[in-house]
C-alpha cells in the first residue's frame, strides 16, 4: 500500500509500546443505544 | 535388543512427558521423532500405545493449560511476549487473533499442527475468556490427534524408524553428540535469522518515542489503529487522533488516507 503514499511505517511494539511508554491515550467513546419503553 | 531401544523403553514415557510438556510450553525441542519412536516400539509391542498417548496428553494438556491460565491472567499482552520468539510481533499477533476470531475455539482441533499458532492459541483461548471446561475440550479433541498422527506414523513406518535406530545404535556414544549437536545448529541457525531479519524490520518501523516526536512536529503523521474487533473490545484505548481501519478494509478505503503525510500503522 506504499504506491502514491508519502510513507507508511508500522509502530514498533505496537499499542502495548506506546502505553508502556507512559504517553497518552484516549478512550473510543461506546454508546449503547436502546428502544424507548 | 538395542542398547538404545532398551534406554528407551526404560525410560520412554518420562522422557514423551518431559518432551511434550517443553515443547508444548515453547521450546525448540520437537516431539514428532520421540512419539513416531514410541509408536514403531508400540507397534512391535515394546510400549504399550495407551500408556504411551495417556503420558503425551496429559503433558499436553499441563502445558496448554499453563498457558490458557496465563492468557487469563495477562490478556492479549502475553500474545506479544510469544510472538517475540516468531520473526514478527505484529502480524504474528494480528494473524492468530484473526484465526481465532474466524474459527473460535474449533480452530484447537487443528492448532497443533500450525507452526506457531500452536504456541498462542492456548493463551489466545484465555486472553478471550474462553472457559476452562470449553478449552480442555477442545485442546484435548487436538492434542489426541496431534498425538495419534505421530504414533501412527511411527507405527505404519515402524521398519525404516528401527533402521534410524540402529544407525544411532552403531554410533554409540556419539549418537548423543550428533543429536545434541545438530539441535544446537538449528537453534543457532533460527536464532541469526531471526536477528538478521529484525534488524532489516526495525530499520522499516518507528518507535513510540520517534512517533511520539513526530505528533508533535508541525507535519503529524495519520495514525491508523489496525487492531481487530477482539482487540478493540479487550482494550478500548487508541493513541490520539488514531483512525479505526481493520487490515482487511484498508484496500477499500485507501481513499480516506491521506497521500501528503506519512502513515503509522499499530496493532496490539
Amino acid at each position: 500500500m506504499e504506491k502514491g503514499f508519502t510513507r507508511v511505517r508500522p509502530l514498533e511494539g505496537g499499542l502495548d509500546a506506546w502505553s508502556d511508554a507512559g504517553y497518552h491515550l484516549e478512550d473510543e467513546t461506546i454508546v449503547a443505544i436502546r428502544r424507548p419503553v | 535388543m538395542h542398547e538404545l531401544t532398551t534406554y528407551l523403553l526404560h525410560y520412554g514415557l518420562a522422557i514423551i512427558f518431559a518432551n511434550v510438556f517443553l515443547e508444548q510450553l515453547g521450546a525448540p525441542v520437537p516431539a514428532l521423532p520421540t512419539l513416531i519412536v514410541a509408536g514403531a516400539l508400540a507397534q512391535q509391542g515394546q510400549m504399550g500405545l495407551g500408556s504411551v498417548l495417556g503420558v503425551a496428553l496429559l503433558a499436553a494438556l499441563l502445558a496448554d493449560t499453563v498457558w490458557f491460565l496465563i492468557g487469563r491472567w495477562q490478556g492479549h499482552r502475553v500474545l506479544r511476549t510469544v510472538c517475540r520468539l516468531s520473526l514478527s510481533p505484529d502480524s504474528c499477533v494480528r494473524g492468530t487473533e484473526d484465526l481465532f476470531e474466524r474459527a473460535g475455539m474449533p480452530s484447537l482441533l487443528y492448532a497443533k499442527f500450525i507452526p506457531g499458532y500452536n504456541t498462542i492459541a492456548p493463551p489466545l483461548a484465555g486472553a478471550m475468556r474462553k472457559t476452562l471446561i470449553s478449552f480442555l475440550f477442545w485442546d484435548a479433541l487436538g492434542s489426541l490427534l496431534w498425538l495419534g498422527s505421530g504414533l501412527a506414523l511411527g507405527y505404519i513406518f515402524h521398519h525404516a524408524v528401527n533402521q534410524v535406530l540402529q544407525h544411532l545404535e552403531d554410533l554409540g556414544f556419539w549418537a548423543g553428540v550428533v543429536l545434541a549437536a545438530g539441535l544446537a545448529l538449528v537453534i543457532l541457525y533460527k536464532w541469526w535469522q531471526r536477528r538478521r531479519v529484525m534488524k532489516v524490520l526495525r530499520l522499516a518501523r518507528v518507535s513510540a518515542a520517534e512517533l511520539k516526536a513526530l505528533m508533535d512536529s508541525g507535519n503529524p503523521p495519520q495514525i491508523v489503529d489496525v487492531r481487530n474487533r477482539s482487540a478493540h473490545l479487550h482494550d478500548p484505548r487508541r493513541i490520539p487522533g488514531a483512525m479505526k481501519m481493520t487490515i482487511d478494509e484498508i484496500d477499500a478505503r485507501l481513499g480516506d488516507l491521506p497521500r501528503d503525510r506519512e502513515i503509522v500503522l499499530y496493532c496490539t
